[in-house]
């Protein structure tokens, strides 16, 4: 089947999901401040797709695009030490804005240009450059104390190298075990009362465990089949419209329709790396490497936010993409999924 | 490429996949994980995860009939919650007798305290009642009392058991241990200048005949010679410190609290504490535990209510000697001396009353506890009633109605 097709489709579903959970959280219909980021997002998706596609978004790659894209990265995470304001324990931009979902694009497309250099593959050097400008934009972001975004960011650089070598990939994973092992050994911060509620959410149960436990309460009250839509105790529900949203879904949709939304994200996934795959193979590297640092992004992110609900994983306080509250988010997201049609668009078709 | 990213997608498959396996292992094992369950019970109070929990636990006493005694979100719930749990829904055998316990409810009924009823050779309660109802305070294994003249029952073994016997005299004025303390004085001379009447005081004093009159004015000066260092000592022996678990489970358990014992006390400063004042506080639950080790002829069996508990030692407090003479003072307690309302023919019951001063003003808590028969006991018998007044007046019908009722039952053969 088409691919393009398939992701229009399935980022369609979530998105009608997420608003429809969200009017349901919220009052009655969604209103104006619900609905404009959605048609800011999809327009701005529509633009970004005929922007990129008939391989003008490989083009961008070659030129001064990852400079301008880290430097904006850089930019909003300066910005955001400087004049960030503290939220529920996260740094916003005044007008509680998150840039944290730009910063992802920038430094996908940043990596995609460094790694798409060389005619066979990126030298060694381009790819420690590559890897060492991330790395500075990941220095901000774990100044800014977001270790959630740290996390997302570090697993699609690692993604996105594996795409491009066996050996850096695996470094790069293996950097990436080794600092949660260090993590998890001597937590720093507010990560040592994450780490502890991870390996055992029942010790400090009104305390620490709280959050984690109602929302697996929610969890557990949904069942497999779910309460019914908008028949959960999504009051209860600590943070039940960003972080714990997944617990909403599966205390009303029960497990069936937790594992349909991971369901429709595995089939973003497996259709994002086939148009990776296919653009590779067209020899447009820049492109697949663009393709699968924003399907990776895309899926790390639903990965850390869902494991962090059933607490698989510690708690990264990282939203569900298309699904939890968040208008600068949804906006940003449904572009990524623009970049990601304009790539898949064929070459050949451009001309029409 | 290709390959590469074949295997990057089948990694964030299997991710994908690990999240829904979780998903569904949380439905399948957290119903089944006692301490979860406890916190959906107590803490998250939803409606939609009441379908998906176990049921709750249960308990029966011997012949299988049905105890209500824990109150819903009580600690005592959750640990039959969880014994249930472990045994696949199956009541919870508990050595509480049915009967028994229904009478004493009756007996308590519109007061405020608790009964305990404890067999002194196996440690197992038989009835454990806090009155009132629907309070998460299980006022018998947790409320902190002033144990009043019932604590004369332990000094008197203590004291015995370290070889101490001595004469005291008892005069009208009491006893002062310390100059600008308030003197430690005996009921009668209350009672007697309220008649308007001249009272000379008991005179001299051995221990049996203090224990029969329960003379404040002795256990004062009995407190001031042990010392410090011995009654320390006799506090250790006796474990009156120590909490006690009644009811063991997987994640929670039921468990006394431990008395309230002044520590670092100078000599003088024993003397309301060895009459059961002072900043002393016991648990109704402990004050039946040294009744019973003074029945169990100075032998302290661990309290249970699990059936299936066998006897087990908690401590050895007072000699044999000690326990049987004590015991023989008790005796005379109900035959000759305060008790004489419990003196139910036949049956030999030794007690004691205490009278404790809250010290907040308003009436005091009445206590009584007791053991029968004299010879062979089988049931330790304390009661408390908060604010009830005189001990003989308040709490001890409350005991004695207990006792007939295991009389009866055929518990006291």
């Amino acid at each position: 089947m088409n691919a393009r097709l398939v992701i229009g489709l399935a980022g369609g579903v979530l998105a009608a999901l997420g608003v429809a959970v969200q009017a349901r959280l919220g009052e009655g219909a969604p209103d104006a401040a619900m609905l404009l980021p959605l048609g800011i997002g999809l327009a701005g998706g529509v633009v970004a797709a005929g922007a990129c596609a008939g391989g003008r978004a490989g083009r961008m790659l070659r030129g001064a695009g990852p400079w301008i894209a880290w430097g904006v990265a850089f930019a909003l995470m300066a910005l955001l030490l400087v004049v960030g304001r503290r939220y529920r324990g996260g740094l916003y931009l005044p007008g509680r804005l998150n840039p944290s979902e730009l910063v992802k694009l920038c430094v996908v497309v940043c990596l995609a240009g460094w790694l798409a250099r060389g005619k066979k593959g990126p030298a060694a050097r381009d790819v420690l450059v590559g890897g060492a400008l991330v790395g500075v934009v990941g220095g901000l972001v774990a100044l800014a104390g977001d270790f959630g975004l740290l996390m997302q960011l570090a697993l699609t650089a690692a993604a996105m190298l594996f795409a491009t070598s066996w050996w850096w990939g695996a470094l790069a994973f293996g950097m990436i075990g080794l600092g949660f092992a260090g993590a998890a050994l001597c937590p720093v911060g507010h990560l040592a009362t994450r780490f502890a509620v991870w390996r055992d959410p029942l010790v400090d149960v009104t305390g620490a465990g709280w959050q984690t436990l109602q929302g697996l309460a929610a969890v557990v009250g949904g069942g497999v089949s779910g309460a019914g839509f908008g028949m959960g105790d999504a009051e209860a529900v600590p943070i039940a419209s960003s972080d714990f949203v997944y617990a909403v879904l599966a205390e009303d949709l029960g497990l069936v329709g937790g594992a349909f939304v991971l369901a429709l994200w595995g089939v973003v996934w497996a259709c994002g790396l086939a148009v990776a795959a296919r653009r590779a193979a067209e020899g447009a590297r820049g492109e697949a490497l663009l393709a699968t640092g924003i399907v990776a992004s895309l899926t790390v992110q639903v990965v850390l936010n869902v494991a962090g609900v059933l607490n698989v994983l510690p708690m990264t306080g990282i939203t569900l993409p298309l699904i939890s509250h968040g208008g600068s988010s949804l906006a940003v997201t449904l572009v990524l999924f623009g970049v990601l049609l304009g790539v898949a668009r064929r070459e050949t078709e451009s001309g029409t | 490429m290709r390959l590469r990213l074949l295997v990057l997608g089948a990694l964030g498959g299997v991710a994908l996949l690990v999240l829904a396996v979780a998903h569904a292992r949380w439905l399948a094992e957290g119903p089944q994980d006692p301490r979860f369950v406890r916190f959906l019970r107590r803490h998250a109070r939803r409606a939609n995860a009441e379908a998906v929990l176990p049921p709750h636990g249960v308990a029966v006493d011997a012949r299988g009939e049905r105890l209500d005694v824990a109150e819903e979100g009580s600690t005592f719930q959750h640990v039959l919650d969880d014994r249930a749990l472990a045994a696949k829904g199956r009541p919870v055998p508990l050595t509480l007798d049915a009967r028994l316990q229904a009478r004493a409810e009756a007996l308590m009924e519109g007061r405020r305290g608790a009964v305990v009823a404890l067999e002194p050779a196996t440690g197992r309660l038989r009835a454990l009642v806090s009155a009132p109802r629907a309070n998460y305070l299980n006022r018998a294994l947790n409320g902190l009392y002033p144990p009043g003249s019932t604590f004369k029952v332990f000094m008197a073994a203590a004291a015995l058991s370290q070889g101490l016997d001595p004469l005291f005299d008892c005069p009208a004025g009491g006893y002062r241990s310390a100059r600008g303390t308030p003197a430690i004085r005996d009921v009668e001379a209350r009672q007697m200048a309220r008649r308007g009447k001249v009272w000379k005081g008991f005179g001299r004093l051995d221990l049996a005949s203090a224990l029969v009159h329960s003379s404040n004015t002795y256990f004062a000066q009995l407190g001031v010679a042990l010392g410090p260092e011995r009654f320390g000592r006799a506090v250790d022996a006796a474990r009156l410190r120590d909490s006690a678990v009644l009811l063991a489970a997987a994640s929670v358990s039921l468990e006394s609290a431990g008395g309230g014992v002044p520590d670092g006390l100078r000599a003088p400063e024993l003397a309301p504490v060895a009459i059961g004042q002072g900043t002393l506080q016991l648990t109704p639950l402990a004050v039946a535990m040294l009744t019973a080790a003074v029945a169990n002829d100075g032998v302290l069996l661990a309290p249970t209510l699990d059936a299936a508990a066998r006897p087990a030692l908690r401590a050895r407090p007072f000699t044999f000697e000690a326990a049987g003479r004590v015991k023989a003072m008790m005796r005379t307690v109900v035959r000759a001396g305060t008790g004489r309302a419990c003196d139910v023919p036949g049956l030999d019951v030794c007690g004691k009353t205490g009278t404790a001063e809250t010290g907040r003003g308003g009436r005091d808590h009445a206590w009584f506890t007791c053991f029968a028969p004299e010879r062979t006991p089988r049931l330790v018998v304390t009661v408390v009633v908060e604010e009830g007044g005189f001990g003989a007046a308040a709490a001890l019908p409350v005991a004695r109605g207990v006792l007939l009722e295991a009389q009866r039952l055929g518990l006291l053969k």
